[in-house]
């Protein structure tokens, strides 16, 4: 089995397969564009952007996910509403994280382009959004609300539109 | 503190997408940032329109609640005109509706009071099409649409803040002469922005020019080849606007110099009201003569506080002078060769304390004393390249207290040297680099510790690989500027991914720079 080193910004070296470590759009770019040679043993890919904990849930994330089919293109699912229900229960248990692990998790999805990842990550952020009055989502995610009560009734007033009546 | 909120814009943009345009509007509530997010994204305020384009869809769109804010019109049918009075639209866009009877659907849409944006494309108007009101904003694409006098009929009702015109060598006069009528009737004009094509000249006559009852806040044409006799004509549109314009880019190909150089002297004389001032007067000729400069500061040159200048004048000195007439100004970009710039940037270091942002183009390594250069508050660098590494690296420490941004374009001279300056810069909030060659890793890695800096910093890489060939997407700006559409993925033909991350890439830019 071909393996390659990935270099967390901590600068911990995690070896993995070629197979897992190519789950990562960006990783492949690299690999491709760059010529950088698979098999060199010492090659070291550094991911200047993800430290070792997070590098260590991703890989765990890719080699499970490793073999699943590359999904069809999103063409005809375009104007209908993207489901969030249909979490699978590896990922739901994977993704039983405190709040600043899941943010850091999307931004190392983001950052490496793991697509299956990412939405089921953004899914669960979504999913903790869902229902929640304007206030609730402050306190579920700790936010200030920064306007003032002039700009909330503007706000307010623009969405009036889709307010049921 | 809010963690939710060092996510970038495009990953709330995608986590936002699972939403429900009813749910979106409950965010919209929650923070200023999740409201302009939101209501920035065209791909989230796609969730609020509908598009209709059979039958079918109308009656769908009749069962539906009325959560739509934007309807696209792609066929019209009998159905239309119900659907479309049962939804509190705010934008209606008709495209591809060839050979369709409008002139009832126009009658509609004047009764629908929240109408700010409408936007044609390939559209036949028909004779019985009456006025329009109630619109804010208009784009309109003048080579597309054939009948442009049916376009100002429609709209010589209408009110609009802000035009762009864009017009090519195609246009008749007559077509033109329609334009400038629309013009005419526009009254509560703030921006206006011209693009002309070769020998084409919206100055053609001043006779126009008084018929204008708009007084504009900005305005900017680009006018390649502007014909000799016409150079007093832009003076007099000038004139006329000097009293409320503040903001003024001109970007001319001139074919004379000393022609030129009356406008130059025109606009730093008697337009008091500018703040931001872009003068791009460049000469295609390296070997032609040079301007002379015999101006001396005025109200005009004091009151400025942005200034691109990339003048004709190729010597350090001249382009001394030039920017000396500018006492007061915050913002400054400008462009020479490599060492002239340096000495010019010493020059300006040691007198305008004030300035917060510089562009420039990079740091030549002939260079001396470069340690003399400091703004005390600089909070923006651009710099297309780096070149000297060490003057350039010793720039960033030297103002790493008050730097916010960091924009290198082509970072293929960096080391650690610049690197480590950079990291250490304590309220950085933003850096791009991009780079032509293929050193990302290497540069990269230059960067470990970014994670572990205890305040966010949004870092942005990008490159491409010089072995793939690339047309820059100007057809893509033309229609998504213009026209507000966006084309179809085969229309840009990327040969790549590589290509197409680094439109990415320069989309992000571009939009930045929009921003």
């Amino acid at each position: 089995m071909q393996t390659i080193k990935l270099q967390s910004s901590d600068n911990e070296i995690f070896e993995c397969d070629l197979a897992v470590a190519k789950c990562s759009a960006t990783i492949r770019t690299m690999l491709e564009d760059l010529g950088i040679d698979e098999n060199s043993e010492d090659e070291v890919v550094p991911l200047p952007n993800v430290n070792s904990a997070i590098l260590r849930k991703v890989i765990q994330f890719c080699t499970y996910h490793k073999d699943d089919p590359v999904p069809s293109s999103t063409d005809d699912d375009e104007n209908k509403e993207k489901r969030t229900d249909d979490i699978t229960s590896w990922d739901a248990d994977f993704l039983k994280v405190d709040q600043g692990t899941l943010f850091e998790l999307i931004l190392a999805a983001n950052y490496l382009d793991i697509r299956s990842l990412l939405d089921v990550t953004c899914k669960t952020v979504a999913n903790m959004i869902k229902g929640k009055t304007p206030d609730e989502i402050r306190k579920t995610f700790n936010i200030k609300n920064d306007f003032t009560p002039a700009e909330e009734e503007q706000v307010r007033k623009e969405n009036t539109w889709c307010e049921e009546k | 503190m809010d963690i939710i909120n060092d996510l970038p814009d495009e990953v709330m943009i995608e986590i936002f997408g699972y939403l429900s345009p009813h749910m979106l509007k409950s965010c919209n509530l929650v923070c200023k940032r999740w409201d302009d997010i939101i209501s920035s994204s065209k791909e989230l305020m796609s969730k609020f329109q509908l598009v209709l384009t059979d039958s079918e869809d109308y009656e769908d769109a009749q069962e539906l609640n009325q959560n739509h804010q934007k309807i696209i019109v792609q066929k019209l049918c009998s159905e239309s005109l119900d659907t479309i009075r049962l939804y509190n639209l705010n934008t209606l866009k008709l495209c591809h509706c060839h050979d369709q009877k409008l002139s009832d659907l126009v009658k509609a849409i004047r009764s629908l009071p929240m109408l700010k944006v409408f936007i044609a494309w390939e559209q036949k108007f028909e004779d019985d099409i009456a006025d329009i009101q109630n619109f804010e904003k208009i784009r309109i694409n003048m080579i597309k649409i054939e009948c442009v006098s049916d376009i100002v009929r429609i709209f010589d009702c209408s009110s609009f803040t802000k035009v762009r015109l864009f017009w090519n060598h195609q246009m008749s006069l007559e077509k033109k002469m329609l334009s400038y009528k629309f013009l005419s009737k526009q009254k509560n004009l703030k921006h206006l922005k011209l693009s002309e094509y070769p020998n084409d000249n919206f100055f053609h006559s001043p006779e126009i020019f008084k018929k204008f009852q708009f007084n504009l806040e900005s305005f900017g044409c680009f006018l390649p080849s502007v014909e000799m006799k016409h150079y007093k004509n832009i003076i007099k549109f000038l004139d006329s606007q000097k009293q409320s314009l503040t903001k003024l880019d001109i970007e001319i190909q001139p074919r004379d110099m000393f022609k030129l150089e009356e406008i130059q002297d025109y606009v730093l004389k008697h337009m008091f009201n500018l703040k931001d001032l872009r003068l791009d007067l460049s000469v295609k000729d390296e070997e032609g003569p040079e301007m002379e400069v015999h101006l001396q500061p005025t109200q005009v040159t004091k009151n400025i506080e942005r200034l691109f200048y990339k003048g004709p004048q190729r010597s350090s000195a001249k382009c001394k002078r030039i920017i000396d007439l500018f006492p007061n100004i915050k913002h400054l970009h400008f462009e020479s060769d490599y060492a002239r710039e340096f000495r010019v940037l010493k020059h300006v270091s040691k007198t305008k304390n004030n300035l917060e942002s510089i562009q420039f183009l990079s740091f030549h390594s002939d260079v001396q004393n470069s340690y003399s250069v400091y703004f005390p508050n600089l909070k923006e660098l651009s710099s297309f390249a780096i070149n000297d590494e060490d003057s350039f690296s010793s720039f960033i420490s030297r103002h790493s207290k008050t730097l916010e941004r960091i924009t290198i374009e082509d970072v293929e001279d960096m080391t650690e040297l610049t690197a480590d300056a950079i990291m250490k810069c304590e309220n950085l909030k933003f850096v791009e680099l991009g780079t032509w060659a293929e050193n990302l890793l290497d540069v990269m890695s230059l960067f470990h510790d970014i994670s572990s800096r205890n305040k966010p910093l949004t870092f942005r890489h990008y490159f491409f690989s010089s072995k793939t060939t690339f047309k820059f997407p100007e057809d893509k700006i033309f229609w998504d500027e213009i026209l507000g559409i966006e084309p179809e993925e085969e229309d840009l033909a990327p040969e790549s991914s590589n290509v197409r991350e680094f439109f990415k890439a320069i989309w992000n830019g571009i939009n930045r720079i929009f921003s």
